[in-house]
């Protein structure tokens, strides 16, 4: 009766791990299956953004609202004494906040270390 | 089954041969008849059986011992038989576990698992400022199982409905899907989703879908360098050629067991690699400038119902290529971004731009100082040919400085006439002219320059105002920025960085320079070059607030016919202009040419069609990439009155 026991226990037990073995692996696939679309809406995403950056694109919005190219340029020589005085007004402009955006290659860099290998 | 078959057998045997002594032993179960021999009860039987009965007690006896016999042969064959076909399944699976088990095995591999190659990801490409110019997005395909179309006429008719296609394309469609000889037919290569699902949502009948990635080059800026792909992603031209291996990265593969619905069965991991995405690669090109190139182009292009224009700007110090443009009119007549990089795969003879080098080189050799004078005549008679300038004069003086100015080509042939043949091509090689740049770009031209020997009648002093060799625009604009470059020759660069898997931008090496011309020789070339910009042939290329030093060139184009002149009597023109800026320290060096200005028109000099476009990019190009200005006007007024007193 004993053997009959352990017997019963042990087949459940295999059962129950094969069963939890079978919903892991379907979430494994889910899991990939959404990584897939993720990596998909991504790379749209980018397209879309190259899009909306594109100067064809900047340009007809520009003129939607009224703007035009500019032609000619006029160049003024500052005095001294008015460039001075800006100088002293502002100051010296921090190159960190001048440049606050971080490099857009630096950041995709960034990003295809993460998932550049994720397929 | 053999073994109760045999004992019933022998209880039948038995019973037969047994006499029935009473009623009730014949009556025994066959439980009892079972017994096999029943020896105890013979026994038992003989003590009590009487001496008459004695006899058939021994045939009994006999028949026993026969039975016996008949059953150990039959257990004897059973053991034989049942040796043999052991013998035979054991010999059969040692023959199936060692002799035929790969074969076996990868049957069974093959049966249920699914081997998937995973296309590893095109890189992109990126402008110096990292916006994406070409990129892979995802996309649909739609094909068909003709085998699986009940109504091939109906399904052609709805899938050319949406898909636009041509009814040539809808009937040999149709064609395919009614011979049903196939079982696969491309419907429509990566279209967008919205398409793909239109026309899934019909449901017809064999008709399906995958997902697969399509090259994007965004606004088609610079789509001529870039190249493109086939739609299986392979570099078929261009930069997309060129750099190919580093883009495509490495196909990976996964291997899992599936079940019937196509799922992964437990316990069954992926095997397999995962391939390697491509390489990234960042170019020198600025799509903002790019851009502003292409429109400035098209527009003078199309103002001078040219053929063609091309237009590169490159920085004078690392031969980095800011913009690369190339125009066309097409058949139709409308003009619009060229699909070749023309600016590297042709070549046309340059034109006074030569003068640059010719007179470069006479100034490096000592022969010929920047005031030196020389007695120019009205006009030069050399093998049955007439030289002239492109304006009538007679035997006047002039110095290196006018004859540079105002683009003179009888002054350039004197002023060479103190270099000797050797000595031309050898610089015009130190040039870069007669082989390819730095960029090794696909298809790209070396031009042309012959060596001396077959260098023939006018040729010998053609090549002095830019006859007699050809050069592509890319060369042209290589050659010019050695003057801007202090004489030191930079080879021109479109590859600034690569990004690799890990995400490490990678930056190119810098490019290939070798010294052509002394510095104080490009000094001096400088100086003239300005002076061509204030006071002479290429007063349109002036830039407000920036010194510009430049060449003007007016080409007549070679035609078919071995002349100069077309089969009407006219002439075709080929107009640049080669400058840079600030020509005193040098940033930009940019090239125009227009190629077939109307011939009718004062817009057909290199002067008036090219120097303009120079002025208006320079302008963006100040702009976009921040060059302070060298003072309030174009620097000339001073130049010139310096100029007058020479």
């Amino acid at each position: 009766m004993a053997f009959i026991f352990v017997l019963t226990v042990l087949f459940g037990a295999v059962v129950a791990l094969r069963t939890y073995m079978a919903q892991q692996q379907m979430r494994l696939d889910t899991i990939s299956r959404d990584i897939e679309r993720s990596r998909n809406y991504f790379d749209e995403l980018r397209a879309i953004r190259a899009e909306l950056q594109s100067p064809s694109v900047l340009l007809q919005k520009a003129r939607i609202i009224g703007m035009v190219p500019v032609w000619g340029t006029k160049v003024l020589e500052i005095p001294a004494d008015v460039a001075a005085e800006v100088a002293a007004t502002v100051g010296k402009v921090d190159v960190d906040v001048a440049d606050g955006a971080g490099s857009p290659l630096e950041e995709f860099g960034k990003l295809k270390a993460k998932t550049g290998s994720i397929r | 089954m053999r073994a109760p078959r045999t004992s019933r057998a022998i209880a039948a045997l038995s019973l037969r041969y047994r006499a029935a002594p009473s009623s009730s032993r014949s009556t025994q179960g066959r439980s009892a008849a079972h017994r096999p021999t029943s020896r105890p009860v013979s026994r038992s039987t003989s003590s009590r059986t009487p001496p008459p009965q004695r006899a058939q007690k021994n045939s009994v006896k006999e028949a026993s011992v026969v039975v016996d016999k008949r059953i150990h042969f039959r257990l004897a064959f059973s053991l034989v038989v049942f040796i043999i076909v052991f013998v035979l399944i054991l010999g059969r699976t040692v023959m199936l576990q060692t002799i035929s088990r790969d074969s076996l095995h990868a049957a069974s591999i093959d049966q249920r698992t699914r081997t998937v190659v995973l296309r590893a990801d095109r890189g992109a490409i990126f402008d110096r400022n990292g916006h994406e110019i070409a990129l892979s997005v995802p996309s649909q395909t739609l094909f068909v199982d003709p085998r699986m179309v009940t109504d091939p006429i109906g399904t052609a008719r709805a899938i050319a409905g949406i898909l636009q296609i041509t009814p040539e394309r809808e009937a040999k469609i149709q064609q395919v899907l009614t011979d049903k000889a196939s079982a696969f037919l491309y419907l429509a290569r990566q279209v967008d989703k919205s398409t793909a699902d239109t026309v899934l949502a019909l449901g017809l009948p064999g008709v399906s879908s995958y997902e697969e990635p399509m090259r994007v080059v965004e606004s088609g800026v610079a789509g001529a360098v870039i190249g493109r792909t086939d739609p299986d992603g392979v570099g078929t031209a261009g930069l997309e050629l060129q750099y190919d291996k580093i883009l495509a990265g490495v196909d990976g593969v996964s291997t899992r067991e599936l079940d019937g619905r196509g799922n992964s069965m437990t316990n069954s991991s992926p095997n397999g690699n995962s391939g390697k995405p491509g390489d990234d690669l960042v170019l020198t090109i600025d799509k903002s400038l790019q851009f502003q190139t292409d429109q400035a182009l098209i527009q003078r292009v199309t103002q001078l119902s040219a053929k063609a224009g091309t237009v590169i700007m490159m920085n004078s110090r690392t031969g980095e290529i800011y913009a690369m443009s190339n125009v066309r009119r097409a058949l139709d007549g409308t003009v619009g971004l060229a699909t070749g990089n023309f600016a590297a795969v042709e070549a046309h003879e340059p034109g006074s731009v030569a003068k640059v080098f010719s007179v470069s080189s006479a100034l490096d050799l000592g022969r010929a100082t920047e005031d030196s004078s020389y007695k120019v005549p009205g006009s030069l008679r050399v093998d049955k040919f007439t030289i002239r300038d492109a304006y009538s004069h007679g035997l006047i003086s002039m110095t290196t400085r006018d004859i540079v100015r105002d683009s003179s080509n009888l002054g350039a042939v004197k002023i060479s006439e103190t270099v000797t043949l050797d000595e031309k091509r050898n610089y015009l090689r130190a040039f870069g002219f007669g082989e390819k740049t730095g960029l090794q770009y696909p298809g790209e031209s070396r031009g042309i320059l012959r060596p001396i020997k077959d260098w023939y009648g006018t040729q010998k002093i053609t090549v002095d105002y830019g006859y007699g060799y050809a050069t592509t625009p890319l060369q042209m604009l290589a050659g010019v920025n050695v003057v801007a470059n202090g004489g030191q020759y930079v080879a021109p660069k479109l590859i600034k960085g690569i990004i690799d898997e890990d995400g490490v931008i990678h930056d190119t090496a810098a490019s290939a320079t070798h010294q052509v011309l002394k510095e104080s020789t490009a000094t001096t070339m400088t100086s003239l070059l300005k002076e061509v910009v204030c006071a002479g042939t290429g007063k349109l290329a002036q830039v407000k607030g920036m010194k510009v030093a430049g060449k003007t060139g007016t080409g007549y184009k070679a035609q078919a016919n071995g002349t100069y002149t077309t089969n009407t009597g006219g002439r075709k023109y080929f107009a640049s202009f080669v400058g840079y800026f600030p020509a005193d320290d040098p940033q930009i060096t940019m090239l125009v040419n227009i190629d077939e200005p109307n011939g009718n028109t004062r817009e057909r000099f290199g002067g008036t069609a090219a120097a303009t476009v120079f002025s208006r990019l320079a302008e963006v190009a100040i702009h976009e990439l921040q060059i302070p200005p060298t003072g309030v006007g174009s620097g000339c007024r001073k130049l010139s009155a310096t100029a007058s007193s020479h």
